[in-house]
């Protein structure tokens, strides 16, 4: 496999944990970062890898076989249409748009200029996930009836963060709304979401929430639900379970450590992983080296516009069902 | 101090009628079971118990001045006639939910159980399991902050027969009831709001009968807690019954109980048993504790801590949820 050269655009804090893991993996060389707020990082620097504050940089390149972008999800859009220049390659965080217009309009540059699009729906990578979507493909607990997600972070972003998230749903939720189309393989037909700010009033004078519980019926009539808190104190809360015609498959948390402590006061284990850095770790190497090996001309499974779409469109009927107090049809 | 010994009557010896007969009989010796009614009493179990008056008739029951209770396990659809019966003989009642799919019916029998000065207690057994007796003094004593989320899984590990289901008055009246009255004896909230979404993936019969076998419920409580129920007919796995309760400080799980505590660990995978497949089994010791507390509401003359005023709120709870599941809206719960 001949070696790709990579960009990564927006250099926050996702921005780094794939420009680490590319730098780890064999076949694949990250050529240049772009970010307008760019502190130069000397350990990069001193790697060879380009650092700049102006896009005009990249396009002076020779080569560009794939480009990441990671910058602020309002960006998303207006880059993807001035990347496609460089690449046919392009690998764009979640969410892809934050309106359904935008997407329409990546999905016929798409169309019409065949590219190669990945959506950051890293949890499609995560071993325990992909292992539950190949038992429930084969059949292991029969036809799907129902789908339990609960999806909760340790703590809240900053206020400034949320005010420019689009809302938990669109920037949070979003995740499970694709999780529950990547498990069943249907989309979202109907939605009812009811929602609270429990946890801090200046997330509510942000005009958002803290607290969800999402409930929903799927084209083919399979029910879902998703349960979600900006703030466990105990940590990172990520399950999942399924019920099947012949069973129930069940994936909990992954813990801090294994250690189980038993004393007078009675036992112990330890928390969940932190946060999704930690619990998520190596879906987010497992996309990245996947969508290097797409750039060569290998076909992988992976999120793409459509689904960008999805679960755009999901999100937003969440906001409108969560002012309305009624159930969306899609 | 030597305990009063209560004489009690059973009326129904179906499923339930049994146990209570049988836990009565090896395990709570302060009741002494003088009678049993059922229009077809089955032999096989009535000739192992001693003492015991069995008739087809009820009124044996009724007439017996020496009896001062009667726990009543007949079909729901008896309930009403059979508990005025009681009440106007003065016999404390203790009645399997849900008493009656009226509220009418079930308010009447308030009127008169207060007139009467009598007790009705109701079988909401899962008040006394121990498990979530715990989940509720930890709540309470504030262990989780304030309360966000409230979910109960509740799964059935088997479908039951098409006619039990017809008579059952549906999986919400059936099935979910006890879900309903577990958020308001957890919370103390009463429930504000429901909306059901359901679905039949396993009986398609049920479609003809307007009733489902699945079903997801989002219910919001009167101070703003925001609940979920899950809950299906068949699991295959065992009666899957779990709560989780989270908050400002923390959460609480209560977890399912296996039927046996081995695993087996081979080159392979690692087995360990299903979970406990019936009521009857999970709730054991709810079952016991429940006429536990009937005794001693009978002879400390108190008010049972559960009646017909709790199973009243959680049909008009179902009520709603009927409501919404055929309009496809949330609706709020009416308590008149």
């Amino acid at each position: 496999m001949s070696s790709v050269d990579l960009a990564i655009v927006g250099f926050g804090r996702i921005g780094r944990i794939h420009a680490e893991n590319i730098l780890s993996m064999q076949g694949a060389n990250l050529k240049i970062i772009v970010d307008p707020i760019l502190d130069i990082d000397e350990g990069l620097k001193r790697r060879g890898i380009q650092q700049s504050k102006n896009i005009a940089d990249l396009f002076s390149l020779q080569k560009i076989d794939g480009v990441i972008i990671c910058s602020p999800s309002n960006y998303h859009v207006e880059q993807i249409k001035e990347l496609s220049k460089a690449t046919k390659n392009i690998f764009c965080e979640k969410p892809l748009g934050l309106s359904i217009k935008e997407i329409m309009e990546v999905k016929s540059l798409v169309d019409s200029k065949n590219l190669n699009l990945h959506v950051g729906f890293n949890r499609r990578f995560d071993p325990d996930f992909s292992s539950l979507k190949l038992s429930i493909v084969s059949g292991d607990i029969g036809d799907l009836h129902m789908i339990k997600i609960i999806s909760r972070d340790p703590y809240p972003p900053p206020i400034s963060y949320v005010e420019k998230s689009g809302g938990m749903f669109l920037d949070m939720t979003i995740h499970d709304f694709d999780m529950v189309k990547y498990l069943s393989g249907v989309e979202i037909s109907e939605i009812y979401a009811k929602g609270d700010c429990f946890i801090d009033p200046e997330i509510k004078k942000a005009n958002d929430i803290d607290t969800a519980i999402i409930n929903m019926t799927l084209k083919n009539g399979i029910l879902a639900t998703i349960n979600n808190s900006r703030k466990a104190v105990y940590g990172y809360d990520q399950r999942i379970e399924v019920l099947g015609s012949k069973g129930t498959m069940i994936v909990g948390n992954k813990l801090l450590h294994g250690v189980r402590k038993g004393t007078k006061d009675g036992f112990t284990s330890a928390n969940p992983k932190n946060f999704f850095i930690d619990r998520y770790k190596e879906s987010y190497q497992i996309e990245i080296a996947d969508f290097i090996r797409s750039t060569s001309g290998e076909t992988v499974d992976h999120a793409n516009v459509d689904d960008g779409l999805h679960a755009l469109k999901i999100g937003l009927a969440a906001n409108k069902s969560l002012l309305k107090n009624k159930p969306i049809q899609l | 101090m030597k305990k009063t010994k209560i004489n009690i009557g059973i009326v129904g010896l179906g499923r339930i009628g049994k146990m209570h007969a049988k836990n009565i009989c090896q395990s709570l010796p302060l009741f002494n079971l003088k009678s049993i009614a059922d229009p077809d009493p089955n032999t096989d179990f009535t000739q192992n118990l001693e003492d015991v008056v069995i008739s087809d008739n009820i009124d044996n029951v009724l007439s017996d001045k020496t009896i001062t209770a009667v726990i009543v396990c007949s079909p729901t659809p008896t309930h009403y006639e059979i508990i005025k019966k009681c009440v106007m003989q003065k016999k404390h009642v203790f009645c399997e939910k849900p008493i009656s799919f009226s509220e009418d019916e079930i308010k009447e029998l308030i009127t008169i159980k207060n007139k009467q000065n009598i007790f009705i207690q109701v079988g909401l057994n899962r008040r006394f399991d121990q498990d979530f007796l715990v989940a509720k003094e930890k709540m309470d004593s504030r262990a989780l902050g304030d309360i966000h989320t409230i979910h109960i899984t509740n799964h059935d590990a088997s479908i039951p027969s098409f006619k039990f289901l017809k008579s059952s008055g549906g999986m919400l009246f059936d099935l979910c009831i006890h879900d309903f009255d577990m958020l308001n004896f957890l919370t103390g909230e009463k429930i504000k709001e429901i909306y059901v979404n359901g679905g039949v993936f396993i009986d398609k019969r049920l479609r003809d009968i307007d009733d489902v076998d699945n079903a997801i419920i989002t219910l919001e409580l009167e101070n703003g807690v925001l609940c979920l129920i899950d809950s299906s007919r068949q699991t295959h796995y065992g009666y899957d019954q779990r709560i989780e309760l989270f908050g400002s400080k923390g959460m609480i799980l209560v977890e399912n109980k296996k039927d046996n505590l081995y695993s087996l660990s081979d080159s392979n995978q690692t087995k360990s048993s299903k979970i406990k497949h019936s009521f009857i089994e999970r709730y054991r010791e709810s079952y016991l504790n429940e006429l536990k507390h009937f005794y001693n509401s009978i002879v400390s003359n108190t008010t049972p801590s559960v009646g017909p005023e709790n199973i009243l709120s959680a049909i008009q709870v179902a009520e709603a949820g009927r409501q919404s599941l055929k309009t496809k809206r949330p609706q709020g719960v009416k308590y008149e």
